[in-house]
Formats: C-alpha cells, sequence, structure tokens
C-alpha cells in the first residue's frame, strides 16, 4: 500500500512540531525519517498513522486517513512506539493476540482464525520458546520482537516503526531490522521508521528522509542525504562518512579537535 | 523424525523456567469450582441464623418454592423466615458483592490503577450525602410506601460521579486517567464535608445515617432485590462483553488507539456501567467498602491479569464472599448485628496492605 502525505502539520500548544511535510513512500518500500532529537520524527509516524490530530492530508494508496473509522485504519496501519506499554504479567501469547483487535467485533473475542494468525505470527518470530512466559520476564530483545510480533498480528500492509532498535544492543538491532526487511519482502510491507543510528538507517531503508524543525531538509538514498556537510548543519556534530567500499555508508563521530583526516599528515 | 521433534518440544516445555500458565480463555474448572464455592456459601448462610431451623425444615422451605408441585409441611412462621428473611438476605448479598467487585475490577482496567473502584470518583459521598439528606429531611420517612433513602442514596452517586467525570476531562489536556482521579478525590471531599455538616446539624438522625453508611442487608427483602436485578444484569452483561477490550486497555490509550480501539469511548462506557450498577446496590446496601478492591486482586493473584477471567471470576467471587462476611456480621453478636462494612474493612484493611506492598514491589 503507498503512503503520500501532502502539506502535513501537527502542533502541540500552538506549537508547530511538524511543519508542512510532503513525502510519498511506494507500495513494499521502506523510508527511514533521520533527524536530531526534537525534529519532528515520532510526531509525522503518529500522523501517518493518524494518531494526532493534523492539517494536510494522509493517504494510504488513493483513500485519505480522515474517512476511515479507527477500526478500518488499524487494518491498513500497525504502529510500534518507541516504547510500547508492556503489561508485566501479561503472557506474550496474549500480548501478540491483542494485534487481533481490530479485527474483532467491539463486543467480540478471537475466533479460530485470529488464533492461528497468533500462532503463525509467534512461529514466524522465533517466539513459540516464549509463548507462556510474562513480557515482565522478556530481555530487550525478546520484547522488541513480541512487540514486532502484535504489530505483525494486525495483518497491517503498512508499519511504522518508532526506533525499533533504540533499546537493543548491536547485534540485536541488526537482528530485528533484518527481520523487518524479511517480512516487508513475504508481505510486501511498506514500512516507515524513524532511527538515530545512521549507519544503520543508511544499510536498511531503500531511501532516507532528514527531518529538523518539522521540515523535510533532505529525501533521498543515503548517499545523497548523509553528506558531512548535510549532517553537520543539522545535528550539530562533526561526522565523517565513509564509504566501508562495498556499497555501504559508515557514519563515525569524530570528537572535536581531533585533527581529521585531511590534517593527520600535516600535523606529523 | 517427528518423535524426536515432538520430544524436543516436550523437553523445551517442560525444561524452561515454570511458565505463568495463562492462557486469555477461561478454564472451566475455575468456572465450576467458584461456582461450587458461591452456592456452598449461599446454603451455609440460609441455614445458619437466630431461629434455629433444622436444616431439614430450611432445605423443606426452599425446595416447596421450586416448580416441582412439592408442599412443605412446615408452619407458615418458620417458612416465613426461611423464604422472606434469610433468602432474600443472602441473594441480596450475593448481588451486592458481585457488583462491587465486578466494578471495582472494571475500574481498575480502565484507569490501569490497581487501587481504582466506584467510590474513588464519588459513589461513596455521593450516595453517602444523598441518604443523610433524605434522612434529615424526613426521619420518619421509614413508614412510607417507598422509602426515599435509596433513592436519594442513588441520585447522589450519580451526581456525584457525573461531576467527577466532568471537572476530571475539562482540565485533561494529555491522556491522562490521573486529573479524573484528582477531580474524585477532591468531588468526594467536598460531598463528605457537606454531608458532615449535614449530619451535625440533624444530630437526632445520627444514628439512622451512621448505620446506613456502615452498610448492612438488615433491610433486605424481595423488594429490595427486585429493585435492585435490572441494574446489575444490563450492567453486568455489558461489563462482561467489554472483557477483551478491558485486556486491549492494558497497553495504555495510545497504542489501544493504534489498535483500533476508542480508548476514551471504552472508558466512559466502562464508567457508566460500573458506577450505575454499584449506585443501586449501594442504595439499598449502604457503603460496604474493600470488597472492589479484595476481590479482584485476589482473583489477580489466583489467575493473571486478563479481564476474561477477572470479571467472571471476581464476579462469583464477591458474590460469596458478600454472602459469608454477612453471615459473619449477623452472627458473631448475633442477634445484635455488626455493620457489614465493618467486617469487610476488618478483613479487607489487612489485606490492602498485602497489595498494596505486592503492586509497589511489581512497579
Amino acid at each position: 500500500m503507498k503512503v503520500t502525505a501532502t502539506g502535513l502539520r501537527v502542533a502541540y500548544d500552538g506549537r508547530e512540531v511538524v511543519a508542512g511535510v510532503s513525502l510519498e513512500v511506494d507500495s513494499g518500500g521502506w523510508l527511514c525519517l533521520i533527524g536530531p532529537n526534537g525534529g519532528g520524527k515520532t510526531t509525522l509516524l503518529r500522523a501517518l498513522g493518524g494518531l494526532v490530530a493534523h492539517h494536510g492530508e494522509v493517504r494510504f494508496d488513493d483513500r485519505a486517513i480522515d474517512t476511515a473509522s479507527r477500526r478500518r485504519l488499524a487494518r491498513a496501519v500497525a504502529y510500534v512506539p518507541q516504547r510500547p506499554v508492556l503489561p508485566a504479567t501479561m503472557t506474550v501469547t496474549d500480548y501478540v493476540a491483542l494485534g487481533r483487535t481490530p479485527h474483532i467485533a467491539f463486543f467480540g473475542t478471537e475466533s479460530r482464525h485470529d488464533r492461528t494468525v497468533t500462532a503463525g505470527v509467534i512461529s514466524r518470530l522465533g517466539l513459540v520458546g516464549l509463548a507462556a512466559r510474562t513480557l515482565g520476564s522478556l530481555s530487550g530483545g525478546e520484547a522488541q520482537r513480541a512487540v514486532l510480533a502484535r504489530a505483525l498480528a494486525q495483518e497491517a500492509p503498512i508499519l511504522l516503526l518508532d526506533e525499533p532498535t533504540a533499546a537493543l544492543d548491536v547485534g540485536h538491532g541488526q537482528h530485528v531490522l533484518e527481520l523487518v526487511d524479511e517480512l516487508r519482502d513475504e508481505h510486501r510491507l511498506t514500512v516507515v521508521s524513524a532511527m538515530h543510528d545512521l549507519t544503520l538507517a543508511g544499510e536498511f531503508a531503500d531511501r532516507l528522509a532528514l527531518l529538523a524543525g518539522g521540515r523535510i531538509i533532505a529525501d533521498g538514498t543515503a548517499r545523497e542525504v548523509l553528506t558531512e556537510a548535510t549532517l553537520a548543519c543539522h545535528f550539530g556534530a562533526e561526522l565523517r562518512v565513509i564509504d566501508d567500499g562495498t556499497g555501504g555508508l559508515a557514519v563515525l563521530p569524530r570528537r572535536r579537535g581531533r585533527p581529521g583526516p585531511g590534517t593527520a599528515g600535516a600535523a606529523r | 523424525m517427528a518423535d524426536q521433534a515432538a520430544a524436543r518440544r516436550l523437553t523445551r516445555r517442560t525444561g524452561g523456567p515454570a511458565p505463568a500458565l495463562a492462557r486469555a480463555r477461561l478454564g472451566p474448572w475455575f468456572l465450576v469450582g467458584a461456582c461450587l464455592v458461591l452456592a456452598g456459601a449461599a446454603v451455609v448462610s440460609v441455614l445458619i441464623g437466630p431461629a434455629d431451623l433444622s436444616p431439614g425444615t430450611v432445605l423443606s422451605v426452599l425446595v416447596s418454592k421450586l416448580p416441582l408441585g412439592y408442599h412443605s409441611h412446615v408452619s407458615a412462621l418458620d417458612s416465613g423466615i426461611v423464604w422472606q428473611i434469610r433468602a432474600p438476605r443472602v441473594v441480596l448479598g450475593a448481588l451486592v458483592g458481585a457488583t462491587l467487585a465486578m466494578a471495582g475490577a472494571s475500574y481498575q482496567g480502565v484507569f490501569q490503577n490497581p487501587l481504582a473502584d466506584p467510590y474513588l470518583l464519588g459513589v461513596a459521598a455521593g450516595a453517602g450525602l444523598g441518604a443523610t439528606i433524605a434522612v434529615a429531611a424526613a426521619p420518619d420517612a421509614t413508614s412510607w410506601v417507598i422509602d426515599p433513602v435509596p433513592l436519594a442514596a442513588f441520585a447522589g452517586a450519580l451526581v456525584a460521579v457525573a461531576l467527577t467525570y466532568v471537572l476530571g476531562r475539562s482540565g485533561q489536556r494529555q491522556r491522562t486517567t490521573t486529573s479524573l482521579i484528582l477531580a474524585g478525590v477532591a468531588v468526594g471531599s467536598f460531598f463528605t464535608a457537606i454531608q458532615t455538616y449535614t449530619q451535625q446539624r440533624n444530630t437526632p438522625t445520627l444514628e439512622q445515617v451512621y448505620s446506613w453508611i456502615l452498610g448492612g442487608l438488615s433491610t433486605a427483602d424481595w423488594q429490595e432485590v427486585g429493585l435492585v436485578v435490572p441494574y446489575v444484569a444490563v450492567c453486568g452483561a455489558i461489563l462482561l462483553a467489554c472483557r477483551r477490550l478491558l485486556d486491549v486497555m492494558a497497553v495504555g490509550d495510545e497504542e489501544a488507539d493504534s489498535l483500533g480501539v476508542k480508548a476514551g469511548r471504552v472508558r466512559l462506557l466502562v464508567v457508566v456501567a460500573s458506577t450505575l450498577a454499584t449506585a443501586a446496590v449501594v442504595a439499598v446496601s449502604g457503603l460496604v467498602g474493600f470488597v472492589g478492591i479484595i476481590v479482584p486482586h485476589t482473583v489477580r493473584l489466583v489467575v493473571g491479569p486478563s479481564y476474561r477471567r477477572i470479571l467472571p471470576l471476581s464476579i462469583l467471587g464477591g458474590a460469596a464472599f458478600l454472602i459469608l462476611t454477612d453471615l459473619v456480621a449477623r452472627t458473631v453478636l448475633s442477634p445484635a448485628e455488626v455493620p457489614l462494612g465493618v467486617v469487610t474493612a476488618f478483613v479487607g484493611a489487612p489485606f490492602f496492605l498485602v497489595v498494596l506492598r505486592q503492586s509497589r514491589r511489581a512497579s
């Protein structure tokens, strides 16, 4: 499902946090929002999910989301917040089954089909051994997989991920993103994520959009967006962008004052 | 190969750390067990009383009321004691206990607060004020055709909660339930202040007001049962239908929204249904405290966090609990009665502290 936003604006208490964003993500594509803290990434994601009052228009394929009910919307788009609420005593199975909510009548309970889908997602994400465990007993990586499982149980063609790797170490972060990539392939999911790790963002997403001050500053491939000049300007950081020789880019922080590569020889 | 895989699955299942055996559906054994406990409590309670009737006499009266064509040869007096005094009291006790426990569990679900129950949003203070005004205005009303005290208590409870909801929402910008609970505390204090003032201005009625506030079922008859049943049945059906929604509310308002459930709307529906049922039972029983906290938390400790089990079991457990506490209330000082609220609080207060310690450790 294609996601289109036109002239999107969101204000909190009169302060504009998203100030006129237009973007387009093709069906099956992965757009990653990057940018400094307070740049509007989370709010933009929530606006795309119809979870916050906004001006401007969001369309899924040709349908404007304002015209859809909350329930229909939840069948089209699954949202994984940065810090999901994990009820400590709830089991993984029960938690994943909550993802079926948009498919269940208001006063209803799970059908056999809902339970089949839940079991399928649990086994696809390698959670079978954890199915009876409580959320409070999971490690960070396991919990993130459980949250992803709940989102997948929604069977929505669009997946919004807010900082999916923020609480994870290098290995687990990479595994989660690889999993998202595989699932995107299997189900032709359209993914929009917000991420702080620029190297990972460039590695996994098809396109990056740099968001600062509520506006999109740069939009394109990793090579187009991740330039030293742009990053220095908008993150206020000294960074080096290095081609790893196999088509990937690495963004490395550099301690202020340490001689750069261009001056290294001169200093000696 | 298949056997190996099955064996591996089996060892994995038995070898892991003791899993919480939680599956959201209600196992039939819990339900059967709770029904048996409730039936046992009801039978014991109807057998015991100051009139010293033999179990055979009591059962004979009860069986004769079933549509089996059986006529008992028990005297009209004994029959009256069983059918007009004990039986309605047990049934009313069951309705009151079931409602308070069910409403408490539902409130805890929609407010995500382990200590929430309808009393917290002003039901208790509102009903207390209503009853006090009715008693003060018409002290001889017990001889009236319709007793105004329950009606005034019912109205007072609804006014207080409605006020809490309006005030709590108007000051609420972010989606939080804290402002609603704070508004409940403020409205409760305000109503209690007026209630105390009214009570002090009318000292001759002090005893009557006081005994209503402490709660009790000594006035129970079939008419009171008939007054309460419609509210309890309709509101109970609505709350039971919300059992899965209450589980969804556990992930917070924003994520519930993202799952297609309008959290605010569910909260309003549950608050209205719980409050209406609670106001109805409080109107006839007075302010019986702690049931809405003790029972759901005990159930939660046994069967886990899913409201698909907590709600039905709280209803059955609450009914059994109140029948038994009422039995204690009317037997320990027989023929005098200890106020029901005193007995539930005597059991409830220590339990409350245990729950507090538990929830603090969990968070």
